[in-house]
């Protein structure tokens, strides 16, 4: 990792300002996502030190892999080009939804590889010290109502405004994908196979399509003592529909524990004045809880398609092989979210 | 010869007491990820015999006698050639309250299914107290919940 990181800076230093003397300091690789490499870094520029972010695609995972284009299993990990998530983030912020800066982009065949760099805000990303920590008490109480804001400012965006090359969800395509995906892992999982059946019984959900973050939930939202801070990590974006991304938020294994429906810490009855507060209507509740078991479907086919990653020998890394084991989170959640939807 | 068990605990002994103080960051991390899968597979050890012996007897009670019996019945399930009966969501139900007392038993989704379906909970329970190697210590430090997970410290 030694000789990894001095590379990282020389590259960072080419793609930032070899030609004004900068220096790369204090480069700490962050225990982030096992598709995406985040490291932490200051520039410093002589005056001062600017706190900036590294997001990277791990050397030898390409958005574009031969994986990704058979459908399976590369597609349900791996998201949209950098380039396209630096084009978001500029949407985001003028939707008004809170978003790092971005800084530069650094091209695949650069000698940094596919990259981004971003401002560095001030706040917490990690779920346990958001949920527990006194200092966080102010903005938790506040998180669920930012979330139902910042997600119907988001939904509010033009759809021919973003960037080509977005996922077109549909509901009955992406219920046959998901099918798919349960056939060409064998058939592991009885419990999946029933909530893939209720789900297959819905009609397609209702509303208008919209731009969906797609990853819209602790661990990727940053927060600061009085509220959110910036919306991380766009490289799930798709367009969809925007009762997914509301219940995404509210999965049972987005709550890190925390009892409360909404991240944890927040009611439904919040997220929703939240949305209805920006867009005047919001998407039923029982639409949410929907979403919240394929939510819950979809992470443990995430689940199977990083161990299939593992096993495949594209990714030797322990975390791979870990994420495999946490299937049954999936199961239990949905054993318990057909009885709750009485389905 | 040494048990599994054992060589597992001092495996993540190792990991954990000798190993850890030296690292730091993305390494202490990946060594955090390292100690709780030796803590799943001590608990895979103790508990998943009790496991086996139960997906057999209600998959045969179901009509998947054999190999991949769990495989045949999401396969029977998909196509409509099995009924989602409420025999059926009991083993589910059985089933995944022992997998995830061994993957995950830290898991906040374990908690509410022993709540709402306490009797179920108590059987799973009474598999694995009367499994093969009982009366080792349950997992002291085990937290899979943390570890595995791509964002937690």
């Amino acid at each position: 990792m030694g000789t990894d990181a001095a590379r990282l800076r020389r590259a960072l230093r080419a793609l930032l300002g070899a030609d004004r003397g900068a220096r790369v300091q204090a480069l700490k690789r962050l225990s982030g996502g096992a598709n995406m490499e985040t490291w932490a870094f200051d520039l410093d520029e002589g005056e001062r030190a600017e706190p900036l972010i590294l997001r990277r695609r791990p050397p030898g995972l390409s958005a574009a892999s031969p994986a990704g284009e058979r459908g399976a299993p590369g597609r349900a990990v791996q998201g949209l080009p950098l380039a396209a998530e630096a084009e978001l983030l500029r949407l985001a912020r003028r939707a008004g939804v809170p978003v790092p800066t971005l800084v530069a982009i650094s091209a695949p065949h650069d000698p940094l590889g596919e990259a981004l760099v971003m401002t560095r805000l001030p706040g917490e990303a990690l779920p346990r010290k958001i949920l527990r920590d006194e200092r966080f008490a102010a903005g938790r109480s506040r998180l669920a109502f930012q979330c139902g804001e910042t997600l119907a400012r988001l939904h509010g965006v033009a759809l021919e405004q973003c960037p080509p090359g977005l996922r077109n969800h549909s509901w009955r395509r992406d219920l046959e994908r998901l099918q798919t995906l349960c056939d060409e892992f064998g058939n592991r999982s009885p419990v999946h196979q029933l909530a893939l059946n209720a789900l297959k019984d819905q009609p397609e959900p209702s509303g208008p399509r919209v731009l969906c973050h797609g990853d819209f939930r602790l661990g990727n939202l940053l927060l600061g003592a009085s509220g959110l801070n910036a919306v991380l990590d766009w490289e799930l974006a798709h367009v969809g529909y925007a009762a997914e991304d509301l219940g995404y938020l509210c999965a049972n294994v987005w709550r890190f524990g925390g009892a409360a429906p909404v991240g944890g810490c927040g009611e439904y009855r919040q997220l929703l004045d939240g949305y209805r507060s920006v867009r005047n209507a919001a998407p039923a509740l029982r639409e949410v809880q929907l979403f919240e078991l394929y939510a819950a479907l979809g992470w443990g086919l995430v689940c199977l398609t990083m161990l299939a990653l593992h096993e495949s020998g594209a990714d030797a890394g322990l975390e791979r092989a870990a994420v495999g084991r946490r299937l049954s989170e999936s199961e239990i959640d949905l054993l318990l979210l057909l009885e709750t939807l009485a389905l | 010869m040494t048990p599994v068990d054992v060589l597992l605990r001092a495996l993540r002994t190792f990991l954990h007491d000798e190993l850890r103080p030296l690292l730091s960051g993305y390494s202490a991390y990946q060594n955090r990820i390292a100690v709780n899968l030796l803590a799943l597979l001590e608990r895979e050890e103790r508990g998943g015999a009790a496991l086996q012996a139960l997906d057999a007897e209600r998959l045969a009670a179901l009509g998947f006698v054999g190999d991949a019996g769990l495989a045949r019945l999401a396969r029977a399930l998909r196509d409509g050639a099995c009924d989602d009966t409420p025999a059926l969501r009991r083993y589910l139900r059985e089933r995944t309250l022992l997998r995830l007392a061994i993957d995950n038993p830290r898991y906040s989704g374990l908690a509410q299914a022993r709540e709402r379906w306490p009797a179920l909970a108590r059987a799973a329970e009474a598999r694995l107290a009367a499994g093969p190697a009982p009366g080792a210590a349950s997992g002291s430090g085990s937290n899979s919940d943390e570890g595995s997970s791509p964002d937690e410290d």
